[in-house]
């Protein structure tokens, strides 16, 4: 029947764009915080 | 604030409804309308479509291997059409698409070769053969692996993205010579779409629609990670301006 394959397949996919997901969500935040931290950086010495 | 850049970044705290760093509602409905298809898709597959008589269940493989294709062969397209106008205009947006675009159609094109590969195993009895339209496309993922590292290896981020866009815009030949091999070489890569006799290869009509449906979730997919992607890219681009403004400034020493 082969469904080893069928599964591999289709688990293989799911969890390449799972952790793609993740990983950019994850890379997002971190560029978000780091954003804003330099803003308020930045707001600080414009006072 | 006497740097136009750092002032530009200060300004506003708090998020802009146009700010593309920022989500908003029209990626959020694009993120349900992609799951909502993409579910529809695996109902497709595994309870709508008939079984294979020829093949059997793994035959099913097949409606997502052919769908990592569009959006690869989309993503890769649009790194050429990024790559021109970068080299033309010098645009960072147009920079910023053509690495956002080569890393999602990197992620799909190599999910298309491991589903076509563990297809293969049962159906041609080996993970990998040395047909035509198999070789190129192996050389479209070093083409577009390059792109990316280009961009960690160069001296400058300028000289990468000038180096990557060249290599980008050569990949169209491979693109187009992947679509073209299974008609001008012989291999054993099916032609299932249109076969070289110019029928199709999906003879029942629910094949047709689940491929279909494959398809248009999964491109959707593939514009909803590219809007992420492009989001990220832009906050990278911010991050490096602030950085840089920084460090002209007197007291960059203590950022």
């Amino acid at each position: 029947m082969n469904l080893g394959f069928l599964f591999a397949a289709y688990a293989v996919v799911w969890i390449g764009v799972l952790v793609y997901v993740f990983g950019l969500a994850r890379r997002s935040r971190n560029l978000e915080r780091e954003v804003e931290e330099l803003r308020q950086l930045l707001s600080r010495r414009q006072q | 604030m006497s740097d136009p850049v750092l002032a530009r970044h200060t300004e506003s705290p708090s998020p802009d409804p146009a700010d593309a760093t920022q989500g908003n509602t029209a990626e959020t409905v694009l993120g349900v309308t992609t799951g909502a298809l993409v579910l529809a898709a695996m109902y497709a597959v595994f309870v709508y479509v008939p079984t294979d008589s020829f093949q059997g269940p793994v035959q099913r493989i097949f409606y997502i291997h052919m769908a990592m294709w569009l959006p690869t062969f989309s993503a890769f397209a649009l790194v050429a059409i990024a790559s021109l106008m970068y080299l033309w205009r010098r645009g960072p947006g147009w920079d910023r698409l053509g690495r956002s675009s080569a890393e999602i159609g990197l992620l799909f094109c190599t999910l298309g070769l491991a589903t076509g590969s563990i297809w293969a195993r049962p159906i041609w009895g080996t993970w990998w053969t040395w047909d035509p339209r198999l070789t190129l496309t192996l050389v479209l993922w070093m083409i577009y692996a390059t792109y990316l590292l280009l961009r960690t290896l160069s001296a400058t981020p300028e000289q990468g993205a000038v180096l990557s866009a060249i290599l980008g815009l050569s990949g169209v030949i491979d693109l187009y010579l992947i679509n073209r091999a299974v008609y001008w070489w012989r291999g054993i890569h099916p032609a299932v779409i249109a076969n070289r006799e110019g029928g199709s290869g999906l003879a029942d009509p629910r094949m047709q629609v689940t491929l279909v449906i494959c398809l248009v979730s999964f491109f959707l997919l593939f514009v909803w990670l590219l809007v992420l992607r492009m989001r990220t890219a832009r906050l990278q681009d911010i991050l490096e301006e602030c950085r840089e403004a920084l460090a002209r400034g007197p007291r960059a020493a203590r950022v």
